[in-house]
């Protein structure tokens, strides 16, 4: 029999509802959020303020759904206002991700690996590069953190002997420039000018998506070959009255690492004079505590100073390093169209007195929808760029000058130019004289007033495109975008010559320079045209289907032109920095370099119950750099995902493992050569030696003699574009509902046929040779992790996340009768270089000799001194892996992040080390109180040919840091450990803020770089430093800008 | 098509004749003497020594240059100077310009003989083909042995095809003898001779038939030295002091007199001390012994003369011309030549005599006649030969003092003079170890896959030293 149901009948009143819908994390109202009546067909959703209303009953339950946010629901009690905050959440079910071409997709439908950094995890970072530091496995950045530094960046390991191993920047679909161009001549005038992918403001964007390999840039062609870097930036809402948010910043910078000093020996040279008031050297006697003078006697006058330590005289040289950073922007939108306008200034005063950066971004965007087919949108970007930057290297650097001082030298004390004792004066006959104490140094104060280097950047980039829908599934989009920009540099160098006013005892050591003026200024162009059609149907049930067709053309022309001064004539007027003060011919280059391509690409995706997936690319590109025979080129990409846990989304395992996929890739990108290689030409003449050249005209006799060299570059008319192929395998994994995230990838990539600038012996004739060679593989593992073990009802939520990512590199072959490369700029002592069977960026140079058998090290029996060793391989600059570890606290109004990564493994060249032995005010200098020793573990010739263990035969130090040092052993461990960001963050909360006129406010104080910890053996520098910039050379540390430890407040309040 | 037509090459220039390479040609040789020959040369020859208040050439009085210290001045010679004289070789040949090709050629001889007199064994029969149409990328090392066959079959060459009344010949553009044919003839002539006296020791017999062709030639005429001026404009400075001035040396003065050569001068009463080296800042002449410069400095060292380019403080110094060949390097080439019978006609007393004249002459130093009537110092006429060729090789050695510096230490290297080099006190290669030969460069050990697989010791020998 049937038994009859109730159905209970339930008298409670409806009641209207209203309530505001903001985002937790900081506090912005949320539109469109989905707000339902639980069981039930009633729902609403929120306005452009996040506003709702709507009618339910006491005991019913309000469902709030967003996506990309947690589901929230609220019993309704009885009150008439419920406020809800949502919390962000990165699912892998409902992730939308950018892809090639900015097409969005659902990440769960793609077979290869990409991450996306959402604005909230920018964090405060000035540097857009250095805030995906440790956000991404199988990203390495590496950046000293100071405003405007270059920051290297490199994904899955270097796939390029010697061109380019960095990914594309793309801005809202336009690629965009990220050039870091240095000076050749690191060694000397080192000018850390950074690198243009960092130009953006930070503020503007909204997501950033990382697009790891070629499998995922396959659509971008030749320039993603090493990945690419897709800046979403942001923009208007729909239906949404104008919002202001104004943030403003404080930032305090100070030197992250400086190295570990002696204080125990002070000025002088005890294999010398020992209390030698003209030295640098720190070799001096052990330090009393006594009043002497020190040293020039002026006009019958000295100094007197205690001989004492100062332990600080470097680090107080440094000031606090101060930025100011303050952005505003508004936005909106109507029906039909939205905008969005922010305005940016970065202003910031170096570590490094009358040194400065200053950084203004205005961004413009808009979309409109013209009709119900025709929309369009348009994004453009100005960044304004000038500064004043410090010499780094080994001749006027300031680094060189204020590391080279003695122990008891106090360097602040020689701020003071005006005072003779520091500066310079003229003396009664009329002699130009410097009173500084130093002979083999000069004050930092007076290089600081002396050397000068500007930089001012003019920049805009921006994109326009207009779609047109003519019908349901088809989607017809042209995108024009060009990045302009205009980069100047000028370097000053004064013109003096001082001398000693004791000359009697400070001998020939003037301070001389003839001086010199340059401009180095470079205006670059790249112009994008994209036409893309996409269509998407349904093939079946449950078979869908997405096609794109494009056309890609893209035009990039560089046209720089570099004048100075006579490199040796210098100036003739002291103090007119001008071209036409040139002591001599101007030193003139300007090179004009042009590439043109365009390409064909297609996609098409198939998606099966939402639950398989296979998409396969094509691109085809035609170059103006390669020979016409050998210029068109194609490349294909095939990958397939399996969401494997649609197979039992309705079981009890579900809950377990809530969401599973496994994906498979292979992809292959062809990359055309950069331009002129196919030729050999002559070059005006111009003779270089390690130090000083002839440039010709010479003039001989009184006539004028031109003269042009044959090339140094044998060109090649049979280039062939190279390839770089990956295959890749990976899976993503949700467990209990979503709580632990794991995203797991194995890759291998091989590059082959690399166009290289091959470098060949020089009696050939020439020095390289343009060719296709070479074989260079990455093998890695990538782990992504993310929890949120706590996520409690009353507002706790813990959430935690790493990183893990090994690379294997390995450099499988070059080019027959070619064993290795030397990459980029070393010194003749230790060079970078590509070697068969050994990673890319192997060491090479000439160390201690070591016995083979014992593996210590060879001594001198006469001198107890160790042997220099022939020139061999020493360790990689690249870590055996690198990881991180974050996690993120949110209770009520306050959110907690903090952010630790490390890279293990991996070796750099401390020229820092190697300065501050040699004048003997590095720690390890001061080893057994200086007096001679057993040199640790070292063998001898005990005159048979046998090489015995040494225990009594002795060196001496002095000569040892001084005179024997070979540059292998200034390679030290580049591990580390830093404390990458860390911040608070407090949300007013909206009761708080009724009576003021802010709709948000948060306050957050953050820092960045904020602790490192380095192995015992690194005394010196912050492994992350670089002379070299983002160039291919990395582990050079050759007294260049130290890395920064940056702490700061800001304000930030929406109106 | 027209749209990717970008790729020819703006910046540089698709071809240009020969008598626009020749004179980067010549001055890539003369740079390479000038420059890091002149430095390694001035302190092995012991001229020259480091001051003990810089450091930069430490390491070539330690005796331990590296190999990557190389680089640049293989770079000179070989891409610089080499490969444009064959350039000039070859558009010579097309255009038949058969002077633009004597001339060259006898500038390669030149080259390639310092080159193997430097490092021994190296590239030779199948250098310079890099863009060949049938390319050598990687050339083989040769025997020095068979270097010396091929830079006389060479020499000869250029000799045979030399016509002094050829109308059409290198002018200004030939920045050594602006393209005076006559005397390009000479110099080949003694570089000849050179060649052959350079086996002497090693393989007599063919030394003998080298010199002996040359019976009756003419050799390099008093005041006809070869070499290239220089001039104070930046860029166009002699290129030791072109270096020392620029902005990272900034004038440091590295290079001061060794005791070795300085006392030798002192010790003979000879007047060209002032010629070759200066007074210190303070007005004193003096020196240090070689390789002393880790010693506390007792005294501010004097420094070579503006005459020899390396005076740091001396803006003359830019004017220092680099000398490829001398009238009394040919004299005292003549006169060893014919103290071993090779060469007959003039006594070997009158070239001796002259070689040291003309030394006096160039630099201009007065008393010449009190100098060469000393004992010690005159010819010994009635000596052994052997002590005949010390008094010659010592005597040309006191006389390239500053200026030849690398050929008077390839001659040390030939013939032990003179015999009082010391050891350097900086040295930390073991006792009486002295440099003999120079490091192949970096970019040969790992760029070419010929060269030998481990590099010389400093104080090796090559092959016609040992």
């Amino acid at each position: 029999a049937l038994l009859i149901l109730l159905a209970p009948v339930f008298a409670f009143a409806q009641q209207k509802i209203s309530g505001k819908v903001t985002a937790q994390e900081d506090g912005s109202a949320l539109p469109g959020v989905s707000v339902r009546i639980k069981d039930s067909n009633t729902g609403t959703q929120t306005d452009a303020k996040g506003n709702y209303s709507i009618t339910a009953s006491q005991g019913q339950v309000l469902v709030f759904t967003f996506v990309g946010y947690t589901t929230h629901e609220v019993p309704v009690t009885g009150a008439s206002t419920y406020n809800v905050s949502l919390q962000f959440t990165r699912t892998a079910l409902t992730e939308i991700v950018v892809t090639g071409q900015g097409v969005k997709r659902e990440k769960r439908s793609l077979g290869y690996a990409v991450a996306t950094i959402n604005k909230e995890d920018i964090g405060d970072n000035v540097s857009p590069i250095n805030a995906l530091t440790g956000k991404v496995a199988g990203l390495n950045i590496t950046s000293g953190y100071a405003p405007g530094a270059s920051s290297r960046i490199t994904l899955r390991g270097p796939t390029s002997f010697n061109g380019n191993n960095q990914p594309v920047f793309v801005i809202d679909g336009i690629p965009v420039s990220n050039d870091n161009i240095r000076n050749s001549d690191f060694l000397n005038d080192q000018v850390d000018y950074g690198n243009r992918g960092n130009d953006i403001n930070p503020n503007d964007i909204e997501s950033i998506t990382v697009l790891k390999g070629p499998a995922a840039a396959a659509l971008y062609g030749s320039i993603a070959s090493n990945g690419a870097i897709l800046i979403t930036t942001k923009k208007g809402k729909k239906n949404s009255p104008a919002q202001i948010n104004f943030s403003t910043g404080y930032q305090l910078s100070q030197v992250l690492k400086l190295p570990t000093f002696q204080n125990e020996f002070g000025q002088g040279d005890l294999d010398a004079i020992a209390d030698d008031r003209r030295e640098n050297f720190s070799w001096g006697l052990p330090f009393d505590g006594k009043v002497r003078p020190f040293g020039q006697v002026i006009n019958g006058k000295q100094q007197l100073k205690e001989y004492k330590a100062i332990p600080n005289n470097v680090k107080n040289f440094f000031d606090y390093g101060q930025t100011f950073n303050n952005n505003l922007t508004i936005s909106g939108g109507n029906e039909k169209s939205t905008y969005f306008l922010s305005v940016g200034a970065l202003n910031n005063k170096g570590i490094i007195p009358t040194t400065n950066y200053n950084k203004y971004n205005i961004r413009f965007s808009g979309s409109s929808e013209f009709s119900d087919k025709f929309s369009s949108t348009v994004s453009v970007g100005y960044t304004n760029i000038s500064s004043q930057l410090p010499l780094g290297g080994q001749t006027n650097s300031v680094y060189n000058s204020i590391f080279q001082q003695p122990r008891d030298m106090p360097i602040v004390d020689f701020k003071d130019l005006s005072n003779p004792f520091n500066g310079t004066f003229t003396g009664a006959d009329g002699t130009q004289y410097y009173g500084y104490y130093g002979a083999y140094t000069k004050n930092p104060y007076f290089l600081l007033q002396n050397y000068k280097n500007n930089n001012s950047v003019d920049r805009i980039n921006g994109t326009f495109s207009l779609s047109y829908k003519p019908v349901k599934g088809l989607d017809i989009t042209e995108r024009i975008g060009a990045d302009v920009y205009a980069d100047r540099r000028y370097e000053k160098g004064a013109k003096y010559f001082y001398k000693p006013f004791e000359q009697a005892f400070y001998g020939q050591n003037n301070w001389t320079d003839n001086g010199k003026y340059s401009q180095d200024i470079t205006n670059y162009l790249q112009f994008n045209h994209d036409l893309i059609v996409t269509y998407t149907t349904t093939l079946a049930k449950d078979l869908n289907m997405k096609v794109l067709g494009g056309n890609n053309v893209r035009i990039t022309t560089n046209n720089n032109l570099f004048s100075a001064t006579n490199g040796t004539g210098g100036l003739i007027v002291p103090g007119f920095y001008n071209l036409d003060n040139s002591n001599g011919p101007i030193n003139s280059t300007n090179t004009l370099t042009q590439r043109r391509l365009y390409g064909f690409y297609g996609e098409a995706d198939f998606d099966y119950k939402n639950m398989l997936f296979l998409g396969f690319t094509g691109r085809n590109d035609i170059s103006s750099t390669l020979p016409t025979n050998n210029n068109s080129y194609f490349y294909p990409s095939v990958n397939g995902a399996f969401v494997f846990s649609e197979l039992y989304k309705d079981k009890a395992f579900s809950d377990v493992l809530s969401f599973g996929k496994v994906r498979l890739s292979y992809a292959k990108v062809g990359q055309d050569a950069n331009p002129y290689l196919l030729q050999t030409t002559y070059a005006k003449t111009s003779i270089n030696g390690d130090f000083g050249s002839i440039i010709f005209p010479l003039t001989s006799n009184g006539s004028t003699i031109p003269s042009f060299s044959r090339g140094n570059r044998i060109g090649n008319p049979n280039l062939k574009p190279e390839f770089t192929s990956s295959f890749e395998v990976g899976t993503e994994l949700s467990f209990i509902k979503n709580m632990i995230n794991l995203d797991l990838t194995y890759y291998n990539t091989k590059s082959t046929n690399q166009i290289v600038d091959v470098p060949i012996p020089n009696s050939s004739g020439y020095t390289s040779i343009a060719m296709n060679v070479g074989e260079m593989t990455n093998k890695g593992l990538e782990i992504g992790l993310r929890a949120t073990p706590v996520n409690t009802s009353y507002g706790l939520r813990i959430e935690v996340f790493g990183t893990y990512n090994k690379v294997k590199n390995n450099v499988v072959s070059i080019n027959e009768g070619i064993n290795q490369i030397v990459i980029g700029n070393g010194t003749t002592a230790m060079q970078q270089v590509a070697a068969i069977g050994k990673p890319y960026g192997t060491f090479y140079g000439t160390g201690l000799e070591i016995d083979p058998a014992s593996g210590k090290v060879v001594i001198d029996t006469a001198t107890g001194m160790p042997h220099n060793s022939a020139t061999r391989f020493y360790g990689t600059y690249l870590p055996d892996y690198m990881a991180s570890l974050g996690a993120n606290i949110s209770y009520k109004g306050f959110t907690l992040k903090v952010l630790f990564d490390t890279k293990q493994g991996g070796q750099f060249y401390s020229n820092t080390k190697s300065v501050i032995d040699f004048g003997g005010y590095s720690i390890e200098t001061a080893a057994n109180g200086r007096k001679d020793y057993v040199f640790p573990n070292s063998v001898y010739d005990d005159g048979t040919g046998k090489l015995v263990n040494n225990t009594s035969i002795t060196f001496h130090p002095e000569r040892y840091w001084t005179r024997i040092v070979p540059a292998g052993e200034n390679l030290i461990d580049a591990s580390y450990v830093k404390l990458r960001e860390a911040s608070l963050t407090y949300s007013f909360a909206q009761s708080m803020l009724k009576r003021t006129p802010f709709s948000r406010l948060n306050v957050v104080l953050y820092g960045n770089n904020l602790f490192l910890w380095v192995p015992k053996s690194n005394q010196f520098a912050d492994p992350e430093i670089n002379g070299q910039g983002a160039a291919n050379v990395q582990g050079y540390e050759f007294l260049s800008n130290p890395s920064l430890r940056n702490m700061g407040i800001k304000v930030d309040v929406s109106f | 098509k027209k749209f990717l037509d970008v790729n020819t090459d703006p910046n540089n220039a698709v071809d240009v004749p020969a008598n626009l390479l020749l004179p980067g040609a010549e001055t890539g040789l003369t740079y390479a003497l000038g420059n890091t020959l002149a430095i390694n040369g001035g302190i092995w020859a012991q001229y020259w020594t480091q001051n003990p208040t810089s450091n930069q050439y430490n390491s070539l009085d330690q005796y331990v240059p590296a190999q990557g210290d190389f680089d640049n001045v293989w770079l000179n010679l070989q891409v610089d100077a080499l490969e444009n004289l064959q350039k000039v070789v070859e558009k010579g040949n097309a255009t038949k310009q058969k002077e633009y090709v004597a001339l060259a050629t006898i500038l390669k001889v030149y080259a390639f003989q310092l080159t193997t007199d430097l490092w021994g064994d190296v590239p030779y029969s199948q250098t310079l083909q890099g863009d060949a149409v049938t390319r050598i990328l990687f050339p083989k090392y040769d025997a020095q042995s068979d270097i010396y066959d091929g830079l006389v079959k060479m020499i000869d060459t250029a000799r045979n095809m030399i016509d002094v009344n050829d109308a059409v010949n290198p002018g200004p553009d030939d920045l050594i003898y602006g393209g005076k044919m006559d005397k390009w003839l000479r110099f080949a002539n003694t570089l000849k001779l050179k060649i052959g006296l350079r086996l002497a020791k090693k393989d007599a017999a063919r030394a003998a038939n080298i010199v002996k062709s040359l019976q009756g030639a003419e050799f390099i005429r008093p005041g006809e030295s070869a070499m290239q001026n220089f001039n104070a404009t930046g860029g166009q400075q002699n290129p030791l002091y072109g270096a020392i001035a620029g902005p990272v040396l900034d004038k440091t003065q590295n290079l001061v007199a060794s005791s070795t050569a300085f006392n030798f001068f002192n010790e003979n009463n000879d007047p060209r001390i002032f010629a070759f080296y200066g007074p210190a800042p303070n007005g004193n002449f003096s020196s240090i012994p070689q390789g002393s410069f880790g010693n506390p400095p007792t005294t501010i060292v004097s420094p070579p003369t503006a005459i020899t380019g390396g005076d740091a403080n001396d803006p003359q110094s830019a004017f220092a011309p680099v000398r490829v060949m001398t009238d009394y390097e040919a004299n005292f080439l003549q006169a060893e030549a014919t103290v071993r019978g090779w060469l007959t006609g003039t006594p070997a007393d009158s070239f001796y005599n002259r070689g040291v004249r003309y030394n006096f002459a160039a630099f201009q130093v007065d008393g010449y006649g009190d100098y060469i009537v000393q004992d010690g110092v005159k010819y010994p006429s009635t000596g052994t030969d052997a002590q005949k060729l010390e008094a010659i090789i010592t005597q040309k050695w006191a006389a390239m003092c500053g200026t030849q510096n690398i050929e008077a230490w390839t001659e040390w290297r030939r013939t032990g003079f003179p015999s009082f080099f010391i050891v350097s006190q900086g040295s930390i290669i073991g006792a009486n170890r002295m440099p003999g030969i120079f490091l192949y460069p970096s970019s040969e050990m790992t760029r070419n896959v010929n060269a030998p697989k481990t590099n010389h010791f400093v104080y090796d020998k090559v092959w016609w030293a040992q």
